[in-house]
C-alpha cells in the first residue's frame, strides 16, 4: 500500500517533498498522516463508526470506537449469567406466616417446584436416551466400508456425507490418507503370517463378511472413526427425515428448552401457577441461579443474594442459640430500612420469579386528577422510566399498549438480548446448532435496597422472652456442682 | 444585582416578585432574560403554562435551591442516584398525584432540571417493584390488552427478532 517513504514516516510535520501528502483524518481526531495511510487508519482511529463487538450477539448499535469500553458496560448483548449456588438450612414451615409476609417460604417452595421440576426434565431425557440407544448401536454394528485406492486391505467404514451424492466426508479421505501415508513402514514391521492373511481378507473380502474377523490392521482404522461415534449409514439411497430422526440421539431442540436456560424458567413460573406440598420439601438441594443480568446490573443482583440468600440462615432469621439441640424458635429480625421517610415492603414476585421491593412514597390520593401519566410527553415519560430497575420495566411493559410500546424502545439501552439456538443433526450423525431468532427481553434484576435495619421486637418475636420458657434451655442448680478443680494442685479437699 | 426582582405571572393572573438569580435557575427564564435582552425592572414574564398553585410551589423550590451547586451532566450514574431525595424535597413533595404531575410539567416547561429529576424520581418510586396491577391502580390507567395478548405477554414477557 504505502510508499516507501510513507511505510516508515510518522512525523506529523513531514516535510518530505516526494512523497503523497499528508492529510488529517477526515472523522476528526487531528491524526496527520500521509494519504496513503488514510484506509490503514481507519481501523484504528477513535472516531471512526464501528458496530458494537457483540453485534453478532444481537447487539445492533454502531457507534465511535472511543465510545466502545463504554458501551460495553450496558450493552444489551454482554449478557451475564448469574453462578450463583445455594442451599436451604432454615426450617422453612416453622415460620410465621402472618409476621414473615411468606417471603422466606415463598422462595424455599419456589426453589423446591424448580428442582423438581428439573429433575422430572431429566428423567424424561434418560428415559429419551435408553430408548434411542439401542437404535444407534445396531446402525453401528455393520458399517459399510471404503477401501483405499493404493492397498486394497486398507479399509475403512464408510461415513459418507450422505446427500444424495455420495460423496466420501473430508475426515474419511484425510484419515484414509494419513493411513496410506505410514502403510509401507507399517507393512515392513509385520510379520509373514500378518501380512499373507492381509493379502487373503483383500481377495476374499466382500460386503457381508464379519467384522470379528478383519486382521488388526483394519480393526484399528476402525475403532480411530468409531471412537467419534459416527454412525455409519447407507450410502446407496439418500435419507430421509424419517432416517435422519432415527440415528438421532436426541430430537431437535432449542436451547431455550433446557432448565439451565433462564428464558425456560421465566417461562415456567409465568406460565402457571404451581403448588406443592411444604412437607415434601428437600433440604439438600443444591439451587443454581443462572439469571441473566445485564453487565451493569450484576452488582446489584448478587448485592440482593447476598442480602437476602447468604444472610438469610444467620441474619435475617434469628434461630435459638439452642437450635443445635432441636429448639424450632427463630424470627425474622431484619427489615428493610426506611428511606427517606419512605417505607419499602421486600415482596416476592411470583410472576417474575424475582424478589421485589415495594417503595411506598407517602402521596396523598385525590379524586380530581387533572394531568393523567399517559398524557406526559414521550420524553418525560422516559426520563421517569430511566430511573426504574430492570424488574420494573418488565412490570411497566405489561401494563397496556402505549407503556409497552415506550419500553420496547428502551430495550437496547436497558433490556438484553439472547440468541436461541436450535440443534440441526446432519445426516451423518453429526449436529450443528444454528441461530433461530433473537429475544429482547427485561431482566428480572430487581435494584437492592441500601440498608436493613433490626425489627423491633414484639413479644412473640422477642429472643430474651423465649429464652427463659425454651425446653431446651438446660438449667443447673450451681450449688450442688462440684467445685472446679485445678490440674496439677494438691485437691484442697483431700489434703484436709 | 443580587437584589434585582422580576415579576412572574401564572395563567390565572397573578404576578409574584422573584429574585432574579431564583428565577435564573429556570433555564427558559435564563434564556429570556440574557438572550431576548428583557429589561429586568419593570417587564412582567408571562408563563401561560403554569398557574398560581404550581407556580407558587416552584418559586419555593427554586428559593431553597438557590445555593446548590448546578447539577451534574452525566447520565452514567443514573441508577446509583436513586434514593438521594433530600428530606426537605421529601417533605416538599408530600402533595397529591395531581400537583406532582404539574410539577413535573411545569418543571419540564421552565426547565428545572434539579426539581424534574426529583419529581421524576418520586414517581419512579411510586412505579418501583409494583405488580402491573397496581400501577394501573395507581396512576388510573385502563388495561387495553386483548385477554389473549394479556396472557401471552405474561407468559412471554419477550420481543422476538427472527433471524
Amino acid at each position: 500500500m504505502a510508499h516507501e517513504h510513507c511505510d516508515k514516516c510518522f512525523s506529523s510535520n513531514c516535510s518530505h517533498t516526494s512523497s503523497c501528502p499528508l492529510i488529517f483524518c477526515s472523522n476528526g481526531c487531528f491524526a496527520r498522516m500521509h494519504k496513503c495511510k488514510h484506509q490503514d487508519h481507519e481501523y484504528v482511529c477513535p472516531n471512526s463508526f464501528i458496530p458494537c463487538l457483540n453485534a453478532v450477539y444481537g447487539c445492533p448499535l454502531t457507534i465511535q470506537r472511543s465510545h466502545l469500553t463504554r458501551h460495553l458496560r450496558v450493552c444489551p448483548a454482554a449478557v451475564v449469567v448469574c453462578s450463583f449456588i445455594y442451599n436451604h438450612e432454615y426450617r422453612f414451615d416453622k415460620l410465621d406466616e402472618s409476621t414473615f409476609g411468606n417471603l422466606v417460604q415463598t422462595i424455599a417452595i419456589r426453589d423446591h417446584i424448580w428442582s423438581e421440576h428439573c429433575m422430572k426434565l431429566e428423567r424424561q431425557r434418560e428415559e429419551m436416551f435408553r430408548k434411542l440407544r439401542p437404535n444407534t448401536k445396531k446402525v453401528e454394528q455393520k458399517p459399510k466400508v471404503i477401501r483405499s485406492e493404493k492397498y486394497r486391505y486398507i479399509t475403512m467404514p464408510e461415513c459418507v456425507l450422505d446427500r444424495g451424492s455420495g460423496i466420501i466426508c473430508s475426515t474419511c479421505r484425510k484419515h484414509l490418507r494419513d493411513l496410506e501415508e505410514e502403510e509401507d513402514q507399517r507393512i515392513e514391521d509385520m510379520t509373514e503370517d500378518e501380512q499373507q492373511q492381509m493379502i487373503e481378507f483383500n481377495e476374499n473380502y466382500d460386503e457381508s463378511s464379519n467384522l470379528g474377523t478383519l486382521p488388526s490392521l483394519l480393526k484399528t482404522s476402525l475403532t480411530l472413526l468409531n471412537s467419534s461415534d459416527v454412525p455409519a449409514q447407507s450410502s446407496s439411497s439418500p435419507p430421509t427425515t424419517t432416517d435422519a430422526s432415527l440415528y438421532e440421539p436426541m430430537p431437535i431442540i432449542s436451547d431455550m428448552e433446557t432448565t439451565s436456560s433462564q428464558i425456560y424458567r421465566l417461562r415456567f413460573f409465568a406460565s402457571k401457577s404451581h403448588s406443592i406440598d411444604p412437607y415434601l420439601f428437600n433440604k439438600n438441594s443444591r439451587f443454581h441461579c443462572d439469571a441473566l443480568c445485564r453487565r451493569d446490573e450484576i452488582e446489584q443482583h448478587w448485592l440482593v443474594h447476598f442480602q437476602v440468600d447468604c444472610i438469610l440462615n444467620t441474619s435475617l432469621i434469628q434461630q435459638c442459640p439452642k437450635a443445635q439441640y432441636g429448639c424450632e424458635f427463630q424470627y425474622e429480625r431484619l427489615e428493610p430500612c426506611k428511606i427517606n421517610g419512605e417505607s419499602i415492603e421486600i415482596r416476592y414476585d411470583v410472576n417474575n420469579d424475582a424478589i421485589a421491593f415495594n417503595w411506598y412514597p407517602t402521596i396523598v390520593k385525590n379524586s380530581k386528577q387533572v394531568a393523567h401519566l399517559l398524557d406526559f410527553p414521550t420524553e418525560l415519560l422516559e426520563k421517569i422510566l430511566s430511573h426504574l430497575d430492570s424488574l420494573s420495566l418488565r412490570n411497566l411493559s405489561r401494563v397496556c399498549q402505549h407503556l409497552r410500546t415506550l419500553c420496547e424502545q428502551l430495550l437496547p439501552s436497558r433490556g438484553v438480548v439472547v440468541g436461541e439456538y436450535q440443534r440441526h443433526s446432519l445426516s451423518h450423525g453429526e449436529s450443528v446448532w444454528t441461530e433461530r431468532r433473537k429475544h429482547w427481553l427485561f431482566t428480572n434484576t430487581t435494584s437492592a435496597i441500601p440498608k436493613w435495619q433490626l425489627k423491633a421486637p414484639d413479644k412473640s418475636t422477642s429472643l430474651s422472652q423465649h429464652l427463659i420458657t425454651c425446653p431446651y434451655g438446660e438449667k443447673k442448680d450451681l450449688e450442688q456442682e462440684p467445685p472446679f478443680q485445678l490440674l496439677g494442685l494438691p485437691n484442697p479437699n483431700a489434703s484436709k | 444585582m443580587a437584589g434585582n426582582k422580576i415579576k412572574l405571572q401564572s395563567n390565572d393572573g397573578d404576578t409574584f416578585d422573584v429574585d432574579v438569580e431564583i428565577a435564573k435557575q429556570s433555564a427558559t427564564i435564563k434564556t429570556m432574560l440574557e438572550d431576548l435582552g428583557m429589561s429586568e425592572e419593570d417587564d412582567v414574564i408571562p408563563l401561560p403554562n403554569v398557574n398560581s398553585a404550581i407556580l407558587k410551589k416552584v418559586i419555593q423550590w427554586a428559593t431553597h435551591h438557590k445555593d446548590d451547586p448546578p447539577p451534574p451532566e452525566d447520565d452514567e450514574n443514573r441508577e446509583k442516584n436513586l434514593s438521594d431525595i433530600s428530606s426537605w424535597d421529601q417533605d416538599f413533595l408530600k402533595v397529591d398525584q395531581g400537583t406532582l404531575f404539574e410539577l413535573i410539567l411545569a418543571a419540564n416547561y421552565l426547565d428545572i432540571k434539579g426539581l424534574l429529576d426529583v419529581t421524576c424520581k418520586t414517581v419512579a418510586n411510586m412505579i418501583k417493584g409494583r405488580t402491573p396491577e397496581e400501577i394501573r391502580r395507581q396512576f388510573n390507567i385502563k388495561n387495553d390488552f386483548t385477554p389473549q395478548e394479556e396472557e401471552q405477554i405474561k407468559k412471554e414477557n419477550e420481543w422476538c427478532e427472527e433471524k
